[in-house]
């Protein structure tokens, strides 16, 4: 079993991002979703969790990843893969990516378009 | 789906390499996209690939030397770069990266693993699919 991350906005719109994402949850993998979340942002806690309902997403968990920047919410993400033990992470921002590089030990993979 | 890897430096990471087998299993197809310098010599050619596959658990040998089973769905495709004698690195670079990306296009595939740099950003201007850059 493998256990992969998600992140959401950017990433799990793209439909082919979906099918994998579920792909791999319906065989037997944890799949973990990772969004960044800014506290009074406007973005609900609930607004996501619809959002994943209305995409169709099977995951493990939600991860909401606090911070009030982009490098914060990158940094999050970071420490969330490491506790986590998480080997590969979808992001589709550079920002997040670059910290999560830098601060994880998972292996990246970034959506470029 | 069909999904597309790049086989050295993605395809050989135990994750991928398991989903690429996983989705096989599943029914779906797994297109193998691989750039290969002539010039390097022996370890890295097309029968070189085919044996690395072999390692990955994704081929069985045949009956005899040289001889590769590949699974039903599994499509491998080895391009080589054009002659590194007319011309220079960056523009054989570029070139497979641009004949990957048609590949791609060609094939239908929908999503691409690569670990290049340079692939990831010339595929985009030959195809419609999803490029995922294992880093």
């Amino acid at each position: 079993m493998t256990r992969w991350g998600f992140d959401l906005d950017g990433t799990l719109d793209h439909p082919e991002i979906r099918e994998l994402a579920n792909f791999l949850y319906d065989h037997g993998q944890e799949v973990h979703i990772l969004t960044g979340f800014v506290p009074e942002g406007g973005y609900t806690e609930q607004m996501k969790l619809d959002k994943l309902k209305r995409l169709g997403i099977r995951c493990t968990q939600v991860h909401l990843c606090e911070g009030e920047n982009m490098e914060e919410i990158g940094y999050t993400k970071a420490q969330t893969l490491n506790r986590l033990g998480i080997a590969f992470m979808v992001d589709d921002d550079p920002t997040f990516v670059k910290q999560m590089v830098h601060y994880s030990s998972s292996r990246i993979l970034l959506i470029v378009r | 789906m069909k999904i597309g890897f790049d086989l050295d430096g993605t395809l050989d990471r135990p994750a991928l390499r398991d989903l690429a087998l996983a989705l096989l299993a599943a029914g779906h197809e797994v297109f193998i996209v691989s750039g290969c310098f002539a010039e390097a010599g022996e370890w890295q050619d097309e029968q070189a690939k085919l044996e690395k596959l072999v390692r990955l658990g994704l081929a069985k040998a045949g009956d005899a030397p040289g001889q590769y089973r590949l699974p039903e769905r599994l499509h491998i495709e080895v391009l080589q770069a054009v002659d590194h004698k007319e011309f220079d690195r960056d523009y054989r670079l570029v070139d497979l990266g641009l004949r990957k990306g048609s590949y791609i296009e060609k094939n239908g595939i929908e999503l691409m693993f690569d670990d290049s740099e340079l692939y990831c950003k010339m595929m985009p201007s030959m195809c419609g699919a999803q490029i995922a850059r294992v880093l």
